[in-house]
């Protein structure tokens, strides 16, 4: 398994309450799956997004990177650990503002110490179809353009897994659609591992695994293969149905 | 790590106002830095060249023993004149030594027939006084020559005490190097003044031939040495110590810098005074790149925190904000140099002329002497507050949880 999560509890002081942000959750990712998570707002689904990133630490339970535990890792460790293996998709795209386009795409290259940052950083750009918007600023890129940078950069150091915490909920449906393809594409393409948070279903139809989380739990979870067997079996049923009228 | 420091020169650029006031308070303190530290300097060099080419020369030699003895029994360590001669004939070889002559002192009293006043005094030989005493300013008459025999040089605050006139004749009473009691009658060619206002109230000079007769002896008190510049001193001074000692010359010599006691408390006092402002102003300095800092880390906690969730380490925001501090330091203390250069040239040649010294009887120009260790100083100096007030603000962006950041509004 590329990524293991047991029993993950996560909890925020807030003055002298606890809130349980994450609830004795569990979840298995392997290698090359397109993970969905679904839940509405509040819900913890970003909550374990960074956890599995290893942006937080978790209050319990324990997390595996290809069988390693990294839940008890320092915070400089965790921040390797993201370095070498993690790319992350934000909701709000944040791209270093000072930055042109391919100077954001190449700065994780240039804090893994990669010397030929400029081509491939072109080559990840070209890729989410962006290389004649290389010398461009965020402030003169559109929403959906800077979102495709934020995947660039992401994709750059081809890492093993890429979080991406609602990465279509600040886009208009045209442009989301178009991102949630171009996820979907990387992760046929280049076999990385995609685990989103999201509270739309636009990503439904290409998840090899969707979970359900509400309450800091996880709900459930329907796998591709499951959801094609259920399909089939209601295509069955109608067609007895039929039949039988 | 080359787009971390393009980063940060980027961050230095994009609040250019804020940017703008810090590096006004870096520019001003560089600034005033380099006036003041230029002004003093101009001082101390004014102060120790006034002193060497009036009184002290390079370097004084004498009989040894004398300057443990000679307040109370100079005439016993005076310089014969064989001594003198060896020492000139060496002196003269040396191509540091721009040139040596010979003083006889005298205290004694000086008389305008009504009226009595106590002088220190001293025979000198005129031809060669003439280039070392350089700094000694005649007033009114004319400078003496080896040819007036009974020829003088008297302090303007001595001539106006006792109300005398150029061309007039007065008495000096002396005790002989025997210990008996001579006069001798010396004509007033001139009047001088030294710059210190004590000296030139009991200062007479007069030929070394004159004085000699009056002190009833051929020998002299000491020998000054001019160089042919004021950093070789010691240099030079170590060298003829050798020398001396090689030739079994019974004397010993004393440096300006032995002998100006007064100067180096000036300069003491003037370097704690010094040390004073630049605390005050740098601390100034500091305040303000570390408030810039600080604001900047509050600003951009969530591109902290960007760059910490995509696997920037501590190290590499601590160098980011670091270097902007750098950045700021580099620009602020170049262009405070290049203004205290400038306002240094402008204040040179404005020829604003300075209240007179305590102690000193004339007023000066003002003038900044900007010396390369001082240049290099200040800068390093600016540039080490700029990172040093940066440490804190860095240190507390490294501490932001990378989720508290990210979610920072």
């Amino acid at each position: 398994m590329l990524l293991r999560a047991t029993n993950v509890s996560k909890s925020y002081k807030l003055g002298e309450n606890e809130l349980r942000a994450l609830n004795e959750v569990s979840i298995d990712i392997p290698q090359q799956s397109f993970i969905v998570i679904h839940g509405k707002s509040g819900s913890g689904k970003s909550t374990l997004l960074n956890v599995l990133s290893g942006i937080e630490p978790v209050s319990s339970g324990s997390l595996y990177f290809n069988d390693e535990s990294f839940s008890t890792m320092s915070e400089r460790k965790r921040t390797l650990l993201r370095r070498d293996h993690f790319g992350i998709i934000f909701q709000n795209f944040n791209l270093l503002p000072v930055f042109t386009a391919l100077e954001n795409v190449c700065y994780p290259l240039s804090l893994l110490g990669v010397g030929d940052a400029r081509r491939q950083g072109m080559d990840a750009l070209e890729r989410v179809g962006l290389a004649n918007f290389h010398n461009h600023r965020p402030a003169q890129l559109s929403g959906g353009q800077m979102q495709r940078v934020a995947i660039a950069r992401a994709i750059v150091s081809k890492p093993d897994v890429i979080f991406a915490d609602e990465p279509t909920a600040n886009l208009d449906t045209q442009t989301s659609d178009t991102i949630v393809e171009l996820l979907a594409e990387l992760n046929a393409e280049s076999k990385v591992t995609f685990v989103i948070a999201t509270h739309h279903d636009d990503f439904n139809p290409y998840a090899t695994e969707r979970y359900e989380m509400a309450d800091g739990k996880m709900k459930g979870m329907v796998s591709k293969e499951v959801e094609e067997l259920m399909s089939t079996e209601r295509i069955e049923k109608n067609s007895v149905l039929e039949t039988t009228l | 790590m080359l787009l971390n420091q393009k980063m940060a020169l980027l961050n230095v650029f994009r609040n250019y106002r804020r940017s703008l006031i810090t590096l006004s308070a870096i520019i001003l303190g560089c600034t005033a830095l380099i006036l003041f530290a230029g002004f003093i300097n101009s001082m101390y060099q004014g102060m120790r060249e006034n002193l060497i080419h009036s009184q002290l020369g390079h370097i004084q030699i004498y009989a040894k023993g004398y300057n443990k003895n000679s307040a109370s029994e100079p005439e016993k360590y005076l310089l014969d004149s064989t001594t003198v001669s060896k020492v000139q004939d060496i002196l003269e070889a040396d191509a540091d030594v721009l040139l040596v002559t010979e003083r006889l002192n005298f205290n004694g009293l000086i008389s305008n027939g009504s009226q009595s006043v106590a002088v220190v005094g001293e025979g000198i030989v005129p031809d060669k006084e003439a280039l070392l005493s350089s700094a000694v300013s005649l007033k009114q008459g004319d400078d003496l020559f080896s040819d007036d025999t009974y020829g003088s040089l008297v302090g303007d605050g001595l001539f106006n005490g006792l109300s005398a006139n150029v061309g007039e004749y007065l008495t000096i009473l002396s005790s002989t190097a025997d210990g008996a009691i001579n006069a001798i009658d010396v004509q007033v060619t001139g009047v001088v003044s030294t710059g210190v206002r004590e000296v030139d109230a009991r200062f007479i000079r007069a030929n070394l031939s004159l004085i000699q007769e009056l002190l009833y002896t051929d020998k002299v008190s000491r020998m000054v040495v001019l160089l042919n510049n004021t950093d070789d001193t010691d240099k030079v001074f170590q060298k003829l110590e050798q020398i001396f000692e090689e030739h079994d010359l019974n004397i010993e010599m004393r440096t300006w810098s032995q002998l100006a006691g007064y100067y180096h408390e000036v300069v003491g006092l003037f370097n704690s005074i010094f040390q004073f402002i630049k605390i005050i102003v740098l601390f100034i300095v500091a305040l303000s790149i570390a408030n810039t800092m600080l604001m900047a880390v509050m600003e951009r906690t969530r591109e902290i925190g960007t760059i910490r969730a995509i696997g920037g380490t501590p190290l590499s925001v601590m160098n980011l904000l670091l270097s902007e501090a750098a950045i700021i330091g580099l620009i602020g203390s170049t262009l405070g140099i290049a203004c205290g250069w400038f306002g240094a040239e402008m204040l040179n040649h404005s020829g604003w002329m300075m209240p007179t010294p305590p102690g000193s009887s004339q007023s000066y120009p003002i003038r900044i002497i900007i010396e390369q260790s001082m240049i290099v100083e200040t800068f390093l100096i600016a540039l080490g507050v700029a990172v040093a007030s940066s440490i804190y603000p860095a240190f507390k962006a490294t501490r932001l949880s990378v989720a508290d950041a990210l979610r920072f509004v």
